[in-house]
């Protein structure tokens, strides 16, 4: 009767308590938002069973929790642990994305730029809570809405947030249709949303080549730390871009991506357990994650109007929204909200300008967060 | 230590003064870079065709055939470029849209320079375009390019009266 006894404590049902049930509700929420409602399902349902792995209470000292050395899922965390799994996701962006909105009208990079206001509103907010310089950093960069980007500047400056800060990147990535709107209404006149842009010009083959080779160098020249991301991201576009390397182009786009979003969203969900995640600390990175995504979509927004003073080429200002990345995510939404006040302006094209510069923008930031903790 | 003074103990303001003027620099020097690069290309052209003009004629000069040989007083360039011959306006027209083009550059789309004929008021745009089409002044790239166009490579354009005896003027 004893053994049986024991047997029972020492089960999930024995040794868990009301945490472990508040995150796996949290987990089977994410699966939930990814397959019914469709957000972000390819990262939302790895985090999401990621954090019921996390959760199911185990025996402390049998080497099954992603905290204990030895574990596989230990040995899957190195990768995030280590800011390894980050650059490789970018590799896989670059090599999926057509820079060519952007190369076609330049301008609209500035937009990308004025988003990661955001990053920097939120440090200090943060700094002014009392969270010391490196959390606070790492905090900010979820404004990138980019979660590789603050999984690599976490584990760089406060390893122990990265579940918390991935977690939170990831969600308001995927409420980006529920979190701008708002804003971009509050910031913005009818008659700006009305605004019609003309066409970017066409780009060719040998800029399109040059553009990941002279932009690496620009960009790593003056933000040495983001060469991990930026370096991965521009070398990804120049495969796909070359044409000669279409095989290892293809297999950074498919393969590869999707076998490190894999690894990737399960170890970030499981580093929630219950005991780690469930923190005040945890709460605070939330709600200064929600404040750092809304400061940049204002940022974007904002500056796109203040563009509008001083160009004859009047831009709309909904696209600023889409500086924040989250690609394509937040130019979807700008092509969403254009598309109610006039339904034949098409701004998706227009916005993808500033969503992919604010890829590059958000690395950068991240860089140079990193270089000033280093 | 909360509030303003935890940001200024943590350098909090200079590092976010920093922080944003470096990415501001960084993608405007991106951007600048991006808005020159098609002229940057165009001067690159222009500069490896003298080149190779330069060379080609170098070389006439210094192996000359047996043609230049037996009679000097002719020109040493003969091509056999196919020769288009073209009326004063419809020359004028040309000389209009290439120009137009150059400011697209090497491939350019027919609806965007249809819109710039417009804006700048060259009478009967697509009537014209159409006619350079016709003539294969112009000529649509293949495979995943299609949808663009260029000005057809190898094809001298002259005046009606200037052009070889036979060629029908447009």
């Amino acid at each position: 009767m004893d053994m049986v006894l024991d047997f029972l404590k020492n089960t999930g049902f024995g040794l868990a308590d009301y945490r472990h049930g508040l995150m796996i509700a949290v987990g089977i929420g994410f699966i939930y938002l990814g397959i019914a409602k469709h957000y972000e399902p390819l990262l939302l349902v790895p985090i999401g069973f990621g954090i019921l792995m996390g959760n199911v209470p185990v025996f402390k000292g049998l080497g099954l929790g992603i905290y204990e050395p030895g574990s596989v899922l230990n040995y899957l965390y190195f990768g995030v642990r280590q800011g390894i799994y980050p650059p490789l996701i970018f590799l896989g962006i670059g090599a999926m994305t057509d820079f060519s909105t952007m190369l076609g009208r330049p301008k609209l990079i500035l937009l990308g730029a004025a988003a990661q206001l955001g990053i920097f509103v939120t440090f200090l907010a943060a700094l002014a809570l009392g969270f010391p310089s490196k959390e606070a950093a790492s905090i900010g960069i979820i404004g990138g809405a980019d979660g590789p980007t603050a999984i690599f500047l976490t584990s760089k400056l406060a390893p122990e947030l990265v579940g918390p800060i991935a977690i939170a990147a990831y969600s308001y990535m995927a409420l980006v249709p529920v979190i701008q709107p708002p804003i971009m209404y509050l910031l913005t006149t009818k008659e700006e949303r009305l605004i019609r842009m003309s066409d970017p010009r066409s780009v060719s083959k040998r800029e399109k080549i040059i553009f990941p080779i002279v932009g690496f160098l620009l960009c790593c020249f003056l933000a040495p730390a983001a060469l991990p991301l930026l370096g991965m991201l521009f070398f990804g576009n120049l495969l796909k871009e070359c044409l000669v390397a279409d095989r290892l182009a293809q297999t950074a786009r498919t393969a590869l991506i999707d076998i490190v979003t894999i690894v990737l969203g399960i170890t970030v969900g499981a580093s929630t357990q219950a005991d780690v995640f469930l923190t005040a600390k945890s709460v605070g990175i939330f709600f200064l994650g929600a404040a750092s995504f809304m400061a940049a979509t204002a940022g974007g927004i904002l500056f796109a109007k203040l563009m509008n003073v001083f160009s004859q080429d009047k831009i709309n200002p909904l696209i600023g929204a889409a500086g924040v990345s989250a690609v394509p995510d937040s130019a979807r939404v700008a092509q969403m909200i254009g598309n109610r006040e006039d339904p034949s302006n098409y701004l998706l094209m227009h916005a993808m300008g500033p969503n992919i510069a604010g890829v590059i923008g958000s690395a950068v930031a991240a860089g140079v967060l990193w270089s000033f903790f280093m | 230590m909360p509030g303003l003074s935890a940001i200024a103990a943590a350098n909090g303001w200079f590092i976010t003064a920093a922080g944003l003027i470096i990415v501001f620099t960084c993608l405007a020097v991106l951007a600048a870079f991006i808005a020159r690069l098609e002229k940057m290309l165009f001067f690159w052209d222009r500069w490896v065709a003298w080149l190779q003009r330069l060379k080609r004629r170098e070389s006439l000069y210094s192996a000359p055939g047996p043609l230049a040989q037996e009679s000097p007083g002719q020109p040493l360039e003969v091509s056999s470029a196919p020769t288009i011959p073209l009326s004063g306006e419809s020359l004028e027209v040309y000389q209009y849209f290439q120009w137009l083009t150059r400011l697209e550059g090497d491939v350019f789309s027919l609806c965007r320079v249809l819109e710039k004929a417009e804006k700048r008021g060259i009478p009967r745009p697509h009537f014209h375009l159409d006619e350079l089409l016709r003539l294969g002044l112009i000529e649509e790239l293949p495979g995943e390019d299609r949808g663009f166009y260029r000005w057809t490579p190898g094809i001298i354009v002259q005046h009606e009266e200037k052009a070889p005896h036979g060629a029908e003027p447009l």
